[in-house]
């Protein structure tokens, strides 16, 4: 066990679990605000009941998400100060602004949310919601142009020994960026969608006249249509990784020797070992050329090509790659399943409520896999063809140190991760018809 | 060049004595609620009051840490890395206090959240202490950096320091909840408000007499960082003065407000003695500085309109969301508890 690998693995963690209850926070957010929207324009005492039910549950999942959420941001100098001299030049703005701009309306505005009900108007607490949805999906964008910048660098040079910015407007249009944020938003979305379907499906299970009824009708909307977005943004996003980080897009695929019109083998198992494919069965002709730039006569790039100490490992990439495409497409199976049933007024199949109960951890699953393709299939590199992540350590820690946050994170998480599960199921259980 | 570098020490302060002024008020009170609470409703009451504004409050220190990234990315590594145990202990006291304040509420065992918030509130508030009376006095720092870990900070003048921090927070907190908090349960935070006064008083006489600052080489007081240090203690000292006047007046959104200012022109004294310093060293060989750790031109420029557009309307709208939620809360009126 060494410093680098514990480094890795404490931000692999942290950054793992904040993201169990960021989705949530983005996609249900947006929910609660649209229901309170309803309230406001239709003054139904339904609507009012929801919003108060899935603001509860929102305000559980927000408060672990927000407390994580520091330790993110404090350890890029802590665990990766090399990182951050290197790269703080360029990747500390967006952080900072995300600070200043999205964090500070998020956690401001939803104070005034919790504390403002009879307080200020219906209009200026309506508002509010909105407010709290806008910051918490502004600093997703932040995040993501940090993030796309790793990626994907741009708008930088290289002097007096570090990478330094020398063009804003080109780092802020950076299309890997934007397209990484609609993709990870949308899915988000389709998060608090199933969150909102399954809870809601719950009760329906048990009073089929419930008014969790309006809410799954909503939230089947919303999720088809993010479930749709995060599709078409996740093509998009292809094309950008096969183009700017090859070696990615060679893992995703598991794709070892370059080819021009290269099939697409619905089953594969790959060989890292000796690098090539176990298996590769039912080939769709072209179609992976297709899929990495909407050319059936692109070269694709094969992992042979690149020298050993390039390459990302595989099999975990391609693996989480391969499953959460798989979801992606029943999300919008289930999602327009569902829509279809609301619209015609059939929510009374049991067996179909309890799929949508038991569906709710899959997009986060999906999500997980997500960044796993992101982080992982990135490696070597802490900042793509930049900076190795083994030279983005700090370098003045001992393993002592780092054995005792990782240790330390790891006991108060699991505590963190209990004691939300508990309370989410606690509240999502309570009846309110 | 030199000016932007300049501009930023003073945002960067700027940021951190705001972050002290704001959430001090919140993680004393944390401090102080189970010694002053005698049930359950009184200790609701006390986590009512700061309940619409700690996350926000908190948001200043997140905003430090990014502005220490963006504008000075080598000081933020440095001190970051340098100072890991201790930093690593105040990220988990407010992880642990932030939890408490949603979570107590909705579980029937209270004990664990209470032990939480102090603890989460006593922490961060000590060790922060710790570190900046290192800064203050200078960091034994080599061409390997600094290397002494968690026990060379707890020397002297870091445990003087946050004791420091500890016991004008725990002041602040007092008058915050003296003029949040109404009914019986006030006449009982007045004796608090009075006995914590006392302390500070003389912790700040104690804190001037070692005064830290001494011990950091590059501090002169012949300077204009020194003349600014010497102001700024003497109207903290000042201020200090006139809280005593109001409280003994019994007014207690004044005295409040002017604990406000103190703690405002207490921070700032600390973070003029230390200028151009972000790290001050003992070897001043070693100093970490505004000139040789900040960003590029460009950034600081960049990062400079940013903040001259968006700090001003955050700090709008959060005055504005203090003053629509400026209803005190009464124990004894469970209605208006949320929490």
């Amino acid at each position: 066990m060494d410093l680098l690998f514990l480094s890795r693995l404490q931000f692999a963690m942290t950054a793992a679990f904040h993201f169990l209850f960021v989705p949530m926070t983005l996609g249900v957010v947006v929910l609660v605000a649209i229901m309170q929207t309803f309230w406001y324009k239709t003054g139904e005492e339904k609507w009012l009941k929801l919003v108060k039910f899935f603001g509860k549950l929102f305000l559980i999942n927000f408060a672990i998400g927000v407390v994580t959420g520091i330790s993110l941001e404090f350890q890029f100098g802590m665990n990766w100060a090399e990182y951050s001299k290197y790269v703080g030049d360029i990747f500390g703005v967006p952080l900072a602004i995300e600070a200043t701009v999205a964090f500070f309306l998020e956690s401001v505005f939803l104070g005034l949310w919790i504390f403002g009900w009879n307080r200020v108007s219906k209009k200026i607490h309506l508002i509010s919601i909105w407010m709290v949805a806008l910051g918490s999906n502004l600093s997703a964008l932040w995040i993501l142009f940090a993030n796309g910048f790793m990626q994907r660098p741009v708008g930088y040079m290289i002097a007096n020994g570090r990478v330094e910015l020398v063009n804003f407007t080109e780092f802020l249009l950076n299309q890997y960026g934007w397209v990484k944020f609609f993709h990870t938003v949308f899915a988000a979305y389709v998060v608090g969608a199933f969150f909102v379907m399954g809870v809601s499906a719950y009760h329906l299970l048990k009073n089929k006249e419930s008014i969790f009824r309006s809410s799954f009708k909503l939230a089947a909307y919303f999720g088809a249509l993010s479930s749709i977005l995060v599709f078409l943004f996740g093509d998009f996003h292809a094309k950008d990784i096969s183009k700017f980080q090859p070696t990615k897009f060679a893992a995703m695929e598991s794709v070892w020797e370059t080819k021009k019109g290269a099939d697409y083998p619905l089953i594969l198992i790959p060989d890292e070992k000796n690098e090539k494919n176990a298996v590769e069965a039912i080939k769709i002709p072209k179609f992976l050329s297709i899929l990495a730039a909407y050319d059936p006569n692109y070269e694709v790039k094969g992992l042979r090509d690149f020298p050993k100490e390039d390459r990302p490992p595989v099999l975990i990439t391609f693996l989480s790659f391969r499953v959460m495409v798989v979801l992606g497409f029943l999300f919008i199976a289930l999602s327009f399943l569902s829509v279809y049933l609301s619209y015609k007024n059939k929510l009374d199949n049991n067996l179909f409520l309890k799929a949508m109960l038991y569906s709710i951890p899959l997009p986060y699953i999906a999500m997980q896999l997500g960044w796993i393709v992101a982080e992982v299939g990135r490696q070597p590199w802490a900042v793509y063809g930049l900076l190795r992540t083994r030279d983005a350590v700090s370098q003045n820690l001992n393993l002592n140190q780092v054995m005792f946050s990782f240790f330390g994170y790891g006991l108060v998480y699991t505590f963190l991760g209990i004691l939300g599960f508990y309370l989410m199921v606690k509240n999502a259980k309570k009846s309110i018809d | 060049m030199e000016s932007l570098q300049i501009t930023w020490f003073v945002l960067w302060s700027v940021l951190w004595v705001v972050y002290f002024a704001l959430d001090g008020f919140d993680l004393g009170s944390g401090i102080l609620m189970n010694f002053i609470s005698k049930n359950d409703d009184e200790k609701r009451a006390v986590i009512n009051t700061v309940g619409p504004f700690w996350d926000g409050n908190e948001v200043w220190l997140i905003t430090a840490g990014g502005a220490t990234f963006a504008a000075f990315p080598k000081a933020y590594a440095d001190m970051f890395s340098w100072f890991y145990i201790p930093l690593f202990m105040v990220l988990i006291g407010l992880i642990l206090r932030g939890v408490s304040f949603e979570m107590r509420g909705k579980t029937e065992s209270k004990k664990i959240w209470d032990v939480f918030i102090f603890v989460g509130s006593l922490l961060p508030v000590f060790l922060l202490g710790v570190a900046f009376g290192n800064i203050w006095s200078a960091v034994n720092i080599t061409e390997k950096g600094y290397t002494e870990g968690t026990l060379g900070l707890l020397n002297f003048n870091g445990i003087l320091t946050g004791f420091t921090f500890v016991v004008f927070v725990c002041m602040h907190g007092a008058l915050w909840l003296y003029y949040k908090i109404e009914g019986e349960f006030k006449l009982r935070i007045y004796g608090v408000v009075r006995k914590t006064w006392y302390v500070s008083a003389f912790l700040f006489g104690i804190f001037i007499l070692f005064i830290p600052h001494t011990l950091n080489p590059n501090f002169n007081l012949n300077s204009f960082s020194g003349y600014l240090t010497v102001v700024f203690y003497g109207l903290a000292a000042f201020m200090i003065i006139l809280i005593k006047k109001s409280i003994d007046k019994g007014r207690d959104y004044i005295s409040f407000l002017k604990s406000f200012v103190f703690m405002i022109f207490w921070f700032a004294g600390g973070f003029a003695s230390q200028y151009p310093n972000l790290i001050p060293s003992k070897n001043v060989e070693f100093n970490v500085s505004i000139f040789n750790s900040s960003s590029s031109f460009y950034t600081l420029k960049i990062m400079t309109i940013v903040a001259l557009i968006f700090v001003p309307i955050v700090v709008a709208y959060q005055i504005w969301i203090y003053k629509i939620l400026n209803h005190k809360i009464n124990p004894a009126d469970k209605e208006s508890l949320f929490y």
